[in-house]
């Protein structure tokens, strides 16, 4: 039996999670709300993780009810990420390994290429064709000549980000993200308005669309000949579709019949219910996308830390530090 | 004529090859089928079908057979008892060869021109399946 | 049309085989997607019938072999058109090429290949036809592949424009398809590129815009 606890917080959340043996004891997580409107910037971001890492982990552990002699490994994310936030976060990973005497293990991103065989191992998933996607992130990975290949990606800006950029211009609240008010938004939205819809080959690129959209919104939302329902249903049924297509073209090319969804965006559940329906007009199997596949928790990263563990590897103090790339 | 027989006469040097007006013919019979047709009946669509732009007055003038023409391509449609056949044979003055022969008639000068055949893309394709695709083609683009 | 066999079934269409009145043809039929929401699932499907057709005949008016069509159906979505004969893909003589032959022979014999898709390209973009979604499966070799007679076809994702961009894009898009199919491929999208760029006098801005793109997918914003 191993317990893991793992920090992430690379981006505006802030999450810590525990593993034991592959099942989620506790994963809270507090976000860094900014103004409607408004991005996040680092040194706020930094300050808002340094301020609440105690009490949520205070409340990982009480809520996985484990006291930190039970635990066996501590995890962090290295990167890629903003520098400030995974710093702060990284300090804090650091001084409770030392404070608890438990072994540290650091690592990139799980989903980076180099690193996506974990994604493997923790779904049980054979040859699975990844979507990845995320505020900083949009790729379709597969296994093709005996290692994992970017298929396609964003050629301009990644889905996470035009879809935060998208519910800047309406204002939405960043409470609890943009993104997640966009999907309940959307859910009320009738009217579908044509979109640029861009696929190139295996990549997809969302600028066109986003400066369209930009552009448009205020004045369909104005007159009234649209709402910001319809707008939010309108840009979700394009970009995933968008999505799907590249993800279904890979699936196609290396002739895998397992598709799996990483990444924050991947908790959309508009974005999982198409994606089932492409597997299942395929024959292929979608796995099941739950909180420990979307990157920005703690969880995650102590499951994929958990993995590491077992197969002996820890990071020594002196190399756990952050990159931002 | 009007009436006597319903078929569509068309002007031999402009047909290269009976496939070509095979083309024009599925394309005409597909039109009326989906009831999409841009002449009144589906012998005038064949004529319609088989120029490569959509102005039709100069389609019929350019792919009917005209006065002073001595041979002429004859399409008929759904004539399996021969009853339209046999009506055109009385009617026509003339020899009837093999619709093959056709290409022995064809002004393949004419062809060029009219279809905007140009010698770079003679170069990787043959007259005919440049002419078809044209044919097929027209209602999403023209030359 | 006789009746028809499967074939082959891609992501968004089914290929079948027939003949159109005596003549071999392929049945391209795209099929709705149910994921998709009906008004934008149909009007994608009528654009990339129109932009393969539009694409199939432009391409051929300017010297690059492409299938003849036969019929477009826009009702059943389907477009029936030649079927190129004795043929294979780029993509299977390649992998056939690298078997049979050790790396050095094969980059040599691969050589000539390379300089044929590479003025093939020049002469789409030169006539701004971007393919938009350029592999070496969307390539044939009709008869001896030695005698390079290159067909083009799955024009669905073409469009037309003058931009350098979107040609960059175009190229970017093969050059990612050929590293991620074909292993020790970069000295035959090398010699694409070299031969694209003689055959195009005004390729600069496009290889400029190729490299631009390339960056690009390496530094992107984390923050969402």
């Amino acid at each position: 039996m191993v317990i893991a606890i793992g920090f992430e917080g690379s981006a505006n959340k802030l999450g810590i999670g525990i593993i034991k043996d592959g099942e989620v004891l506790s994963n809270p997580r507090h976000t860094y709300i900014t103004p409607p409107g408004q991005g996040f910037l680092p040194r706020d971001t930094a300050k808002h993780h340094q301020k609440h890492a105690l009490d949520i982990l205070r409340k990982a552990l009480d809520e996985a009810k484990v006291t930190p002699s039970d635990i066996d490994v501590v995890c962090y994310t290295k990167g890629p990420g903003m520098g400030a936030p995974l710093v702060s976060t990284a300090l804090v990973a650091r001084t409770v390994a030392q404070l608890w005497r438990k072994p540290i293990i650091g690592f990139l991103n799980p989903y980076q290429p180099s690193d996506i065989e974990m994604g493997r191992l923790i779904t049980g998933a054979d040859n699975p064709t990844v979507l990845y996607v995320s505020g900083g992130n949009t790729q379709v990975i597969a296994y093709s000549q005996r290692r994992y290949r970017i298929f396609g990606e964003t050629i301009d800006i990644a889905v996470g980000n035009c879809l935060d950029r998208f519910a800047r211009v309406l204002k939405l609240s960043n409470d609890p993200s943009p993104g997640y008010n966009i999907e309940q938004l959307a859910k009320n939205g009738k009217k579908f308005l044509e979109l640029p819809y861009t696929v190139k080959g295996m990549d997809v690129s969302f600028s066109g669309l986003l400066s369209y959209i930009e552009e448009k919104a205020p004045e369909l939302v104005e007159k009234g000949e649209y709402t910001p329902e319809d707008l939010c249903f309108s840009l979700q049924e394009t970009v995933f579709a968008m999505l799907i297509e590249i993800t279904e073209r890979a699936m196609a090319h290396c002739g895998s019949q397992e598709v799996l969804i990483v990444g924050g965006v991947g908790c959309n559940k508009r974005l999982q219910e198409m994606m089932g329906k492409m597997a299942e007009e395929r024959g292929a199997k979608l796995y099941a996308t739950d909180e420990r596949f979307c990157i920005d928790n703690g969880a995650m990263i102590a499951q994929a830390g958990w993995e590491m563990y077992k197969s002996g590897q820890t990071t020594p103090l002196k190399d756990t530090f952050c990159t931002q790339r | 004529m009007k009436g006597l027989f319903e078929a569509t006469l068309l002007k031999t040097s402009l047909i290269l090859d009976p496939f070509q007006v095979i083309v024009a013919v599925n394309k005409a019979v597909h039109q009326q089928k989906i009831n999409k047709m841009m002449t009144k009946t589906v012998h005038s669509e064949i004529l319609f079908s088989l120029s490569p732009r959509k102005n039709i007055s100069n389609a019929f003038k350019t792919f009917g057979m005209g006065d002073k023409d001595t041979s002429v391509f004859v399409a008929i449609l759904n004539d399996h008892d021969k009853s339209t056949m046999s009506v055109i044979q009385n009617l026509i003055k003339g020899r009837q060869v093999d619709p093959y022969q056709v290409s022995e008639l064809t002004n393949l000068q004419s062809i060029k021109e009219v279809y905007n055949l140009s010698e770079t893309e003679l170069s990787v394709s043959n007259t005919l399946d440049a002419v078809v695709s044209r044919i097929a083609s027209k209602d999403i683009v023209q030359v | 049309m006789s009746s028809k066999t499967l074939i082959k079934q891609g992501a968004e269409a089914k290929l079948y085989s027939a003949t159109f009145h005596g003549r071999p043809c392929i049945v391209k039929e795209r099929f709705k997607k149910s994921y998709r929401h009906p008004s934008l699932d149909q009007s994608l499907t009528n654009q990339r019938i129109k932009s393969e057709v539009r694409a199939l005949l432009r391409s051929r008016m300017n010297g690059v072999r492409t299938p003849t069509v036969y019929f477009v159906d826009l009702e059943t979505s389907q477009i029936c058109m030649e079927e190129i004969r004795d043929s294979v893909t780029v993509r299977d003589y390649i992998m056939s090429v690298q078997k049979s032959q050790s790396l050095e022979d094969s980059i040599v014999q691969l050589k000539p290949l390379g300089r044929k898709i590479g003025e093939t390209l020049a002469v789409l973009h030169q006539n701004n036809i971007v393919h938009g979604d350029l592999t070496t499966s969307n390539m044939l070799l009709q008869s001896d592949p030695m005698n390079l007679n290159l067909v083009m076809i799955d024009f669905g994702l073409s469009h037309f424009e003058n931009l350098a961009e979107d040609k960059g894009v175009d190229l970017y898009v093969l050059e990612r398809a050929i590293l991620s199919t074909h292993p020790n491929s970069d000295e035959f999208f090398s010699e694409i590129l070299d031969s694209y760029t003689q055959s195009n006098p005004g390729s600069a801005d496009v290889i400029a815009k190729l490299d631009e793109v390339r960056m690009r997918g390496r530094k992107r914003t984390m923050v969402g």
